[in-house]
């Protein structure tokens, strides 16, 4: 085989070997009843923690020559602490969801791989009407048909026109910790 | 028959020790549902006692199993929601106690609390006082019930990390679990009526709690009860700290030392509230106590050493509904291994509505000194304002 042909053959096997994602575009499409939005936060005094869980995420990512971008809807309408009274006041009169059901978060390309990885990752976090940057940790499990993982990142509540949420002298510390375990399959 | 009388009265006593007279102190097992500290539902630092509005809400939604609008409230809701600076509450409690050490049974009926409490809340300081029927060591002994003022302290918030209290009230030391009567409580001189005049510092923080304080001496309040006179000390020191693990676990140690003109008395110990889930717990603590006498004549002082321990599992399957495994120690004497008492069961306690709490127990309780055993059990009646 001369020195041409074999540079050729070469090639062609490590194209046909490179991860998929890097030679094709794939739409991905979040399946809501299978992923889960919640958060923890700290409230003083006592420093308890308050787990809140149950919002619903919609959205869609996309993945062009290996960088992903999505747009991801939370509903908040759905959001519980545990605590019916506190739930009430912190949807009606915090986070207002009668004039703002959904947070929305605009993740900005980020270089994936298949396959299971961790990646920092950032983007663009609207509340109430009020976008800010944000910024986290997202750990993907990328397959052909089925993309698993979980995302946290942290605001921080004076970012947003919330307020210091507070329920019977106890009041919401200004950070908290959001977590969304994802599950998303192509479009 | 002198022995199963002693036996039988020692058993109606660790019962009754067990598992009756219940001070109003915190629920530690509530670490399960994040609450790390006791101070985002009670007025004292330590638990038990005052509920503020927080714990009110938290103890109608989180552990009654039915709740209507606004029951949780004092007095059911009957004066409307009642202002966040004004606490008010009181504590009812009765238990009927049964045991059976053959060939002797025994039922009881006993009224056993009767107070009502109050805080005001003005800025970052707390008033706050509780009053009525007082326990008979304080009253003095058998006889008619006396009333007076138990517990009385004042409570200033320095920015959200540090709390300081003085007055009178319960020192803090270990889990602060409810039953006063427990060997980790009265068997380490933690009993009702054993409130003293202390100074007192609380650090809480996310992941760290740790309290300090002075104990200026337990005034002997009544005459002619010997035991009152042996717990009598002149002042103490002690602190507890605690760190959380996870978000639904703590564990800590706890120390006290107290003065007395005959020698020292030193306690120690460790604990910890594990939330497996939501719904599942464990409660552990145990604790050394070392008494030590001096004596001129010997020349070296004497070491007398016992032991206590406390240990609950937990579920909740339906919410206010828990069932539990309990199992204690009373170890009076760690030389003669023929001192020690356990006591293990079963229990149920349910919280149907808010301001109720019914408590009901069944178990055995083994003495050491001869093998035997006694079947006990007791139910009791809880009613907070």
């Amino acid at each position: 085989m001369s020195f041409k042909n074999l540079a050729t053959s070469l090639a062609t096997v490590l194209a046909l070997a490179a991860p998929a994602s890097l030679a094709q575009a794939t739409d991905w499409t979040v399946k809501s009843d299978a992923s889960t939005v919640g958060f923890l936060a700290v409230g003083k005094p006592g420093f308890l923690k308050i787990r809140g869980e149950g919002a619903k995420l919609a959205g869609s990512a996309s993945i062009v020559d290996g960088k992903l971008t999505g747009t991801f809807e939370v509903g908040l309408a759905d959001l519980k602490t545990g605590i019916d009274m506190r739930d009430e006041h912190m949807k009606e009169k915090y986070l207002e969801v009668g004039k703002h059901p959904k947070a929305l978060l605009v993740v900005d390309p980020l270089a994936v791989a298949s396959g299971e990885g961790e990646y920092e990752f950032g983007g663009k976090l609207t509340v109430k009407g009020v976008e800010k940057p944000v910024s986290g940790k997202l750990n993907l499990d990328l397959g052909s048909d089925k993309a698993t993982g979980s995302a946290e990142f942290t605001i921080k509540l004076s970012d947003y026109p919330i307020g210091v949420p507070s329920h019977l002298g106890v009041s919401v510390a200004e950070t908290v910790d959001v977590k969304v375990t994802f599950v998303a399959a192509p479009r | 028959m002198n022995k199963q009388i002693l036996f039988l009265g020692t058993a109606v006593l660790l019962v009754l020790s067990v598992f009756s007279s219940r001070e109003a102190h915190a629920y530690p097992e509530f670490v399960r549902h994040g609450y790390f500290s006791c101070t985002s539902c009670h007025a004292s630092p330590a638990g038990g006692g005052t509920l503020t509005p927080y714990g009110r809400s938290f103890a109608a939604e989180k552990l009654s199993t039915w709740i209507y609008k606004d029951e949780e409230q004092p007095l059911h809701g009957a004066v409307g929601v009642v202002p966040e600076w004004l606490m008010f509450g009181g504590n009812f409690r009765q238990i009927q106690t049964y045991v059976d050490a053959a060939p002797m049974r025994e039922g009881r009926w006993i009224p056993m609390q009767r107070d009502v409490d109050a805080c005001v809340k003005v800025g970052a300081a707390w008033g706050c006082a509780t009053g009525g029927q007082l326990p008979a060591s304080v009253a003095g002994g058998k006889g008619e019930p006396r009333y007076g003022l138990r517990k009385a302290f004042a409570r200033l918030d320095v920015g959200e990390n540090l709390v300081l209290r003085t007055g009178r009230f319960a020192p803090r030391y270990g889990l602060m679990i409810a039953n006063h009567t427990s060997p980790v409580r009265r068997g380490l001189g933690f009993d009702a009526g054993r409130e003293t005049d202390q100074v007192e510092a609380t650090f809480v923080s996310e992941l760290i709690e740790a309290t300090a304080y002075r104990d200026l001496g337990r005034v002997l309040r009544m005459t002619g009860d010997t035991r009152d006179t042996e717990d009598q000390f002149d002042q103490a020191f002690g602190f507890t700290a605690a760190t959380l693990i996870g978000t639904m676990s703590r564990a800590g140690v706890s120390y006290r030392r107290e003065a007395k003109d005959v020698g020292a008395q030193h306690i120690a110990g460790a604990f910890t509230a594990i939330g497996v889930s939501e719904t599942t717990f464990v409660l552990a603590e145990v604790d050394q106590k070392a008494t030590v006498v001096k004596d001129p004549a010997a020349g070296t002082p004497s070491i007398a050493r016992s032991a206590a321990s406390h240990m609950r599992f937990g579920h909740e399957p339906v919410r206010g509904v828990v069932p539990y495994l309990l199992h204690e120690v009373d170890f009076k004497d760690l030389r003669d291994g023929r001192t020690r008492k356990d006591t293990y069961g079963f229990g149920l306690q349910w919280f149907p509505r808010p301001h109720f709490e019914v408590d009901s127990f069944v178990g055995h309780v083994l003495s050491r000194q001869d093998f035997s055993y006694a079947t006990a059990g007791y139910l009791l009646v809880h009613y907070y304002l």
